[in-house]
């Protein structure tokens, strides 16, 4: 009996305290998309747009407001934005981050730190670099049925998922930021009049970028970073241009010898089929097709080892050498992984099985 | 003589209130895990790094051993701690230990309660009203524990039904993550070992509670097997916790992570709902409550087998410390520290058990030859 | 005191005497002196005697001869179970049950009772409560006698025992406690004839009121004995060991001890094949789950975890709610007590003018309330769902239980969200805990975990599987089958 008024006198009291300040949904400035350019040293500017949803516009696509403003920190410009506006910011459904090309060569360190840090924050909402300035490329209207935000996300997860480009959110940068031997790297786009395209990729050492590759080099890094089973590769086979649409392609890392001296074999296989051919006289016969199959392992294996060089001459690792070598062997000691990566002797081998030629021989 | 009688008395449970066998496993499962599972993967992975699943192990098999201990304390006196103290140690000092064991229980209890406000306030509402919300969650569990032991059996049941579903998200980490992660396999020495499997036991802490709800199993021989099965599920837990967090995170990045179980939840997603981690705290009260809830049913079973005071007094007295306590621990640091005291202390009380059965064979040594 | 003792004198009857002076206060009490041949008085209640006994039986049979004594007349009558008293208490009891008394003169303490009570009722009908599309269709109806007779047609047993007590001091209803003796625990049927014995109470008027006064905790929201009014689910209650309780005026059977699961089987899920019976009853349940938390995850997803929402859904959410004047909390709570209200208006209006309303509630004013921006449509698409949702239980009262539960549930998402639905459901764990059902646990087979009785709870196993009765109402014979060997799985071209 008294547990029961005790019940009533709780019910009775939430109704009388609990009515705290709280704000619904629909009045909170949520935003989806945040930029961030480089101003001077110690500043950077932050660019938001926040989706203005109306009621008779459910059908369309709602419009965006943007705001920006110039603060020492994320934070400090986040709350300076937020003077601009009737609504609080809610930062938890930030689909996508935007970095400024300058701004990341002096290093994203603080904007990591609190990605990192805010509980409200997906684990994979993604991350990019922008050619040029990231307040452009937000304020600029694209398309009549979507918003900036989910343009661009649309746009780089569609290329993750069915194209050329590797796997990359929040979680997997900072997974490969703070690994051992390890490093990150994040797609850059580039806003070119009326669209966006994804123009290459990023490749950090720590916090900074400090080397990228162009799209067309996309397919090659992302053979020898993880497997799928989409994405095409063109080469020039006898003066002619084949296309090669991967249906599947597999790397195993090994490791040779210990950890002194150690070796790299990164052993790919793809499956494809070819669905492109220039000369419409070249028929694709058995000995053909080992042919065409041999020079697509030599065209890519040798792009292979030269974008490998080319990592291990500004000492960066976004393969996570290290990191595997770490998994591998006993007793890792990451300074002087660090001393002998850039002469590491990497091989890579690739092995290309054309398993169909199309419905016209 | 009187005296002696009284407590024979009391020790007597009723017949309809004793559980079967089977319930052991729930209640000792329940008791092990806590709001320790959220965030144990950090501590465990600082001395053994990724080869701490294999302390898990070693804390396990070191908590079976401690079990059978307890039950081989408990098959000969036929009693609970309360009156296991008196026969070794006399009225007055056995006594002195009972209280201590049962201020223990309530530091664990303050521990659960106060990390998992903790969470609440991290993850979910940074501007929580302490207060308010601690008072509503203490009547709320004052009501669970006065419903008395069959409650609480209930609710542990219920806790391993509505959180064993939670173990199904760890497809999506494993699925994002790297298995090669916890390779190679023993890459530290036994000493780091052994020093990460300390750090590991205090997970399952909880098991002890079985000296004071042993009077209450019906066939309690029969139990052992259940508490055991118990134990090996709680370590299976922690080792599928352990290694889907060295899964997903790289050994620094999992240095930085404070709730390595809860950023797990993050990244899940269905169609309908994302975000996965506010369900799964909300979820995690059914874990914490029982939790609670028997922790405080056993701290305050121990005064009432003492001196006889109703428990309702007891449990409501208790219950005003952990909300005093709750409301003056407002500190991320204080909070810290005071996992860390309980954490010492549970070592010691663990140490405590076989030391107890040490002196226990001594006295029935003495009492038989006498 | 004062009003127990004049209780006490009402139903004291005193001499025939009394009795007489009281009932002649009533327009409808009949005092006929009959002369020839044979003098003597005849006495009965017009409206509770069958004026067919009275003319064809009764009189005839004085009309034949002077018979100078009660016996002599009780053989001249062709009624059986005619009985010759002096008791006052039994004669007032017959008399209002529309017995003739017959005396040799008026001021005779000693009496002849000649059974003629006619009863007026309606004839038994079907199901409207529990409706089911195949099975049996009849129902039970306000008379416990021709209950009684649907039951025992069905159970055709000597072990079928019928324990009748008088209930309500003024009324003194006939309630009758049916069980198969045998099958059924001695302890539940003394706990439920102990605690019927200590009913104090004016008057029975229902099989509602027994639930109320016999139940293990009164204070709940929960019903703790089940209600039917179908007699196979009775039969099949019975059957399983149960007890049911019938009371005279009541069409609703009740029995005991039961579950919470029961009160969302059906019995179509025993007219169906099992694996659509368990289909069903599984949609049932997510339908109650729905029904009661709907409503408050809505409150609490919108108001503090607008992270949860998936990037499509937001759209669609925000832009339903953006011209919405009030907090999710108070459209939630405005929305529920209209439906509420409509609810409460199509129960009390005659069905006919009660379903128009239904019809005009809902769509006008649903449709209107969106167009004025009073509610959104989102909130509206949820709460009629729930609504609808609450009406698949099978139970009439647990479907009201689900109704109230659910503004707890709304509270607590308003405050914590998540973890305030969570809180306010461990306490309705804990509450179905504690919570038992004529001293059984009310919370079986979850806790405690019967893993045996799970073949009939959330799923219906094949009849062939259900070899034990439920452990629940602890039976004395726990065996319904012996497994045969015809089940026995065969190999391929055996």
């Amino acid at each position: 009996m008294k547990n029961n008024i005790s019940v009533m006198v709780i019910i009775g009291s939430m109704f009388l305290t609990g009515c705290a300040e709280t704000y619904s949904v629909e009045e909170r400035a949520v935003i989806r998309i945040a930029g961030y350019d480089f101003v001077d040293e110690d500043r950077l500017k932050a660019t938001v747009a926040i989706p203005q949803y109306g009621r008779d516009e459910s059908s369309g696509t709602p419009t965006e407001k943007y705001q920006s403003a110039v603060d020492h920190s994320v934070k400090e410009a986040h709350e300076n934005i937020q003077r601009k506006l009737s609504k609080p910011i809610s930062i938890g459904k930030l689909e996508i981050s935007l970095f400024n090309e300058e701004l990341t060569k002096n290093g994203l360190k603080n904007i990591i730190d609190f990605l990192g840090r805010d509980p409200k924050i997906g684990r994979n909402s993604l991350l990019s670099v922008v050619k040029g300035e990231t307040q452009g490329l937000i304020e600029a209207k694209y398309s009549e049925s979507e918003t900036t935000s989910k343009y661009i996300a649309g746009l780089i997860k569609q290329n993750i998922n069915k194209s050329n480009f590797p796997e990359t959110n929040l979680h997997k940068f900072l997974y490969a930021y703070y690994a051992d031997g390890m490093d990150p790297f994040l797609p850059i786009i580039k806003r070119t009049d009326s669209q966006v395209e994804i123009d290459g990729i990023a490749f950090f050492d720590g916090a900074k970028m400090v080397h990228s590759i162009p799209y067309s080099e996309a397919f090659n890094f992302k053979i020898m970073k993880q497997d799928f089973n989409r994405g095409t590769k063109g080469i020039k086979y006898k003066e002619e241009r084949i296309v090669l649409e991967n249906i599947g392609s597999r790397v195993t890392y090994h490791v040779i010898d210990g950890i002194e001296h150690p070796r790299f074999l990164l052993d790919i296989k793809i499956k494809g089929f070819i669905n492109e051919v220039e000369n419409i006289n070249l028929k694709l016969k058995g000995s053909v097709i080992k042919s065409v199959e041999e020079d697509f392992e030599k065209t890519l294996q040798a792009q292979s080892i030269e974008m490998i060089k080319q990592f291990q001459e500004l000492k960066i690792d976004p393969l996570g050498l290290g990191n595997e070598l770490k998994n591998r062997r006993r007793n890792f000691d990451l300074k002087k992984w660090e001393g002998v990566y850039p002469t590491v002797p990497v091989d890579v081998k690739i092995d290309v099985e054309i398993i169909e030629t199309g419905i016209t021989s | 003589m009187n005296k002696k009688r009284q407590s024979k008395i009391d020790l007597h449970v009723p017949e309809n209130l004793l559980v079967t066998p089977f319930f052991v496993f729930f209640l000792i499962h329940a008791m092990q895990l806590g709001v320790g599972i959220l965030s144990f993967e950090t501590y465990i992975a600082r001395d053994a790094g990724y080869d701490a699943w294999i302390s898990l192990l070693i804390a396990g098999a070191a908590i079976h051993l401690l079990l059978w201990i307890v039950y081989n304390i408990l098959q000969s006196s036929k009693g609970d701690i309360v009156s296991i103290h008196e026969e070794t140690f006399g009225k007055y000092i056995g006594g002195f230990l009972s209280i201590i064991f049962s201020l223990y229980v309530l530091l664990l209890t303050l521990t659960v309660l106060r990390t998992f406000i903790e969470v609440i306030q991290t993850w979910v509402f940074p501007q929580l009203n302490v207060w308010f919300f601690t008072l509503a969650l203490l009547l709320l569990i004052y009501y669970l524990v006065a419903g008395g032991f069959r409650m609480i059996t209930g609710l542990c049941l219920i806790s391993v039904l509505l959180a064993l579903p939670l173990l199904w998200l760890k497809f999506f980490p494993i699925q994002a993550g790297d298995i090669n992660n916890v390779f190679p396999i023993i890459d530290h020495t036994l000493v780091e070992l052994l020093s990460s499997a300390k750090t590991s036991i205090l997970g399952f802490l909880g098991f002890e509670l079985l000296l004071v709800f042993y009077p209450f199993i019906k066939n309690p021989e029969k139990s052992k097997k259940w508490a055991h099965y118990g134990v090996f599920f709680t370590t299976i837990i922690y080792v599928i916790s352990a290694i889907t967090a060295f899964i997903y995170f790289s050994e620094k990045q999992l240095d930085q992570v404070n709730w390595a179980t809860i950023s797990l939840w993050k990244i899940v997603e269905f169609p309908f709902v994302e975000r996965f981690e506010f369900i799964g705290i909300a979820l995690w009260l059914y874990v914490v409550i029982p939790n609670i809830c028997f922790s405080l049913w056993a701290a305050s079973r121990i005064p009432k087998r003492l001196f006889n005071i109703r428990q309702t007094y007891m449990v409501g007295g208790y219950c005003l410390i952990l909300y005093v306590a709750t409301i003056m621990l407002d500190e991320r640091q204080q909070i810290k520290e005071l996992n860390d005291i309980a954490n010492m202390i549970g070592f010691y009380v663990l140490m405590y058990i076989p030391v107890l059965f040490l002196f226990k064979k001594a006295r029935d040594k003495v009492r038989d030859t006498n | 005191m004062g009003r127990r003792g004049r209780n006490q004198q009402l139903n004291k009857a005193g001499t025939i005497q009394t009795l007489y002076e009281k009932l002649k206060e009533s327009k409808d009490f009949v005092v006929y002196h009959h002369t020839e041949p044979t003098p003597c008085v005849i006495s009965y209640l017009k409206t509770m005697a069958d004026p067919k006994i009275l003319n064809e039986s009764i009189l005839p049979g004085l009309k034949k001869a002077d018979l100078h004594s009660l016996e002599k007349i009780k053989e001249a009558i062709p009624v059986e179970n005619i009985s010759i008293t002096d008791q006052a208490e039994k004669i007032k009891e017959k008399v209002l049950q529309g017995y003739v008394i017959i005396q040799m003169t008026e001021n005779d303490n000693q009496v002849l009772l000649i059974p003629a009570s006619t009863k007026v009722g309606r004839k038994v009908s079907i199901p409207e409560v529990e409706f089911s599309v195949v099975g049996p269709k009849e129902a039970f109806v306000e008379c416990l006698d021709k209950n009684m007779n649907l039951i025992r047609k069905r159970v055709p047993l000597p072990e079928l025992t019928v324990k009748e007590l008088s209930i309500g001091k003024l009324t003194n209803t006939r309630v009758a406690v049916v069980y198969i003796d045998g099958i059924a625990n001695e302890i539940n049927i003394n706990t439920v004839m102990q605690r019927l014995k200590e009913i104090d109470y004016d008057q029975m008027i229902d099989s509602s009121y027994i639930t109320q006064m016999i139940a293990d905790n009164s204070n709940s929201p929960f019903p703790q004995l089940l209600d039917t009014e179908r007699p196979d689910r009775m039969t099949e209650a019975l059957v399983e060991g149960k007890i049911a309780i019938l009371v005279d005026g009541s069409p609703h059977a009740l029995t005991c001890p039961t579950t919470i699961v029961e009160f969302f089987s059906a019995s179509d899920d025993y007219f169906l094949p099992w694996h659509l019976a368990t289909a069903f009853r599984l949609i049932r349940l997510f339908a109650v789950l729905f029904s009661v938390l709907s409503t408050s995850l809505y409150v609490a997803i919108l108001t503090h975890h607008h992270e949860m929402i998936p990037e499509e859904l937001l759209a669609t959410i925000i832009s339903s709610r953006a011209d919405i004047p009030f907090p999710p909390i108070l459209e939630v709570i405005i929305l529920e007590l209209s439906i509420e209200l409509l609810r409460e208006a199509g129960a009390r209006l005659p069905t006919k003018i009660g379903q128009t309303i239904g019809i005009v509630g809902g769509i006008v004013i649903g449709t209107a309330a969106v167009d004025a921006g009073l509610t959104s449509n989102v909130l509206l698409i949820i709460v009629a769902l729930s609504a609808l949702a609450s009406f698949t239980t099978p139970v009439y009262q647990i479907s009201n239980t689900i109704r109230l539960v659910r503004f707890p549930f709304i509270i607590g998402a308003q405050l914590w969200g998540l973890i305030g639905v969570s809180m306010v459901m461990a306490f309705f764990i804990g509450h179905l805990i504690k919570l038992q059902s004529i001293g059984t646990p009310f919370f079986a087979p979850i806790y405690p975990l019967r893993i045996t009785d799970l073949k009939d709870a959330f799923i219906r196993l094949p009849f062939n599987k259900q070899t034990q009765r439920p452990i629940q109402t602890r039976p004395l014979k726990s065996e319904r089958l012996q497994p045969s060997d015809a089940n026995k799985k065969r190999d391929i071209d055996e």
